[in-house]
């Protein structure tokens, strides 16, 4: 049986009525399969983008090698 | 008949006269000949540094007569870009120099895959000044560099594939809901959401900074100037070398303008030898090495940093005098500079064409994942 979890005076639902609650909602959401490919898209695009071509220094130094070992990456 | 045959004879003795004389050359033989010291096929970008000679076949060549060479990078092509966009198409070095028993070398490490183009133009009285030679070789892609793509668009393909089939397997109509096709308000507010956590990464990352910073360069002690950089010999010889370069801390992209010097105790220039060596600090490689014969004592050389790093120029400079009195032993004399070379954010043409291949190819493997979704559930539900 779940167990509330309980935090102060108020009472958080547990991570198993969450899991159910969002698992409801994601059903309820009616996105088309064109709008769900661009979204899918769009996660792919961010994260090719960060990865191979921002240039924020924190991120190219730690994927620096790897730009440089692929061939089509432009990196200086 | 008989003058048929006078005449056949004629024509074949005509024939036999012109044609014994050797062949005609259309054209003059070049005077500067090229030759690489390693095979052009072996030879890849950022890899091992390629000697090239350039000889002069002049039958007599007077000692420290000068060239002007010029060495200039790949074009940037239309389709694919390349690791240091900002190099192709610029001029790698361009100078002045001497050419020593007729013969001038140089090695240096190809920044990027592509052909290069190489002129020489003799500048003494003695040559025709007009005369220019230019040689084109072309480097080949690191086989390694190709590799790794194949497995990186693989894997994305893969990943775009799944995507894909798993969205064409579950593909369901929306079923209209008792209000017609309003959207819920759940919808009406995680859409919006949705798009402007998506925007605001995305603009995040790309505004993050607009030129790219030269990493590892503050743990080797460089030196990061705008205006020109001096450097002596510190020994206590009668002669000392300099070395200086004037356009301050070089850029990628832009040639830097060095100088080099041989110097007496007053001031006066020696005639030398000097031997221009680039080294990147960061992997340790020697990028560039030249000798330059000097009559005059000094010379200046235009030379590009092609990575945004931490590189130290070495110049060493021996005596042309025979007479060793003069100036003491005719040991050579070092100085070095490091130098902190400002790196550039790939202009954004490159970045695109990257960007748009690679997204473009993640759409075709999704589309193909879907279509193979679909036929599959149909299959199923035939």
């Amino acid at each position: 049986m779940p167990v509330p979890i309980c935090i102060g005076e108020d009472t958080m639902p547990s991570v198993y009525t969450q899991a159910r609650r969002h698992l409801r909602i994601t059903r309820s959401l009616k996105l088309s399969t064109s709008r769900k490919a661009l979204v899918m898209l769009s996660i792919i695009g961010v994260v090719l983008y960060t990865m191979f071509f921002t240039t924020m220094p924190v991120v190219h130094d730690y994927f620096h090698e790897l730009r440089h070992s692929l061939m089509m990456i432009p990196c200086h | 008949m008989r003058h048929l045959l006078f005449r056949v004879r004629w024509f074949s003795l005509l024939s036999l006269v012109i044609f014994s004389a050797g062949p005609v050359p259309l054209h003059a033989a070049p005077r500067f000949t090229f030759e690489t010291q390693t095979d052009l096929t072996d030879a890849m970008p950022q890899h091992d540094p390629l000697s090239i000679v350039i000889k002069d076949s002049a039958e007599q060549t007077a000692e420290g007569q000068l060239i002007h060479v010029q060495l200039s990078a790949p074009k940037s092509q239309a389709l694919s870009t390349t690791d240091f966009p900002v190099v192709e198409g610029s001029t790698l070095f361009e100078a002045n120099v001497g050419m020593e028993n007729g013969t001038f070398e140089f090695s240096f490490v190809p920044p990027i895959r592509g052909r290069y183009e190489l002129k020489v133009r003799p500048l003494t009285a003695n040559y025709n000044l007009s005369e220019t030679t230019s040689w084109s070789f072309a480097i080949p892609e690191n086989p390694l560099k190709v590799k790794n793509l194949a497995v990186f668009l693989g894997i994305l393909g893969l990943i775009s594939a799944l995507s894909g089939y798993v969205l064409g397997s579950t593909d369901a109509r929306p079923a209209a809901t008792a209000s017609g096709k309003r959207n819920s308000p759940l919808q009406a507010r995680v859409r919006p959401l949705a798009k402007g956590l998506v925007l605001a990464v995305i603009l995040g990352t790309s505004l993050g900074a607009d030129t790219a910073h030269a990493h590892g360069s503050e743990s080797h002690g460089a030196k990061h100037s705008a205006g020109p950089m001096i450097v002596q010999s510190n020994d206590q010889s009668e002669l000392k070398v300099e070395l200086q370069v004037v356009t301050g801390s070089p850029r990628v992209g832009v040639p830097a303008k060095i100088i080099g010097a041989l110097r007496n105790r007053s001031g006066q220039l020696i005639p030398a030898r000097f031997q221009l060596r680039f080294t990147q600090l960061e992997h340790g490689s020697e990028v560039f090495a030249v000798q330059i014969v000097s009559p005059e004592g000094n010379f200046q050389w235009d030379g590009q940093f092609y990575d945004g790093s931490t590189h130290r120029i070495d110049l060493e400079a021996l005596p042309l005098t025979a007479d060793a009195n003069t100036f003491g032993t005719r040991a050579s004399r070092k100085t070095a500079l490091n130098v902190d070379v400002e790196g550039l954010a790939p202009p954004v043409p490159a970045i695109a064409k990257s960007f748009i291949a690679l997204m473009v190819f993640a759409a075709l493997s999704m589309g193909l994942g879907f279509t193979i979704g679909r036929h599959r559930k149909s299959r199923v539900f035939a």
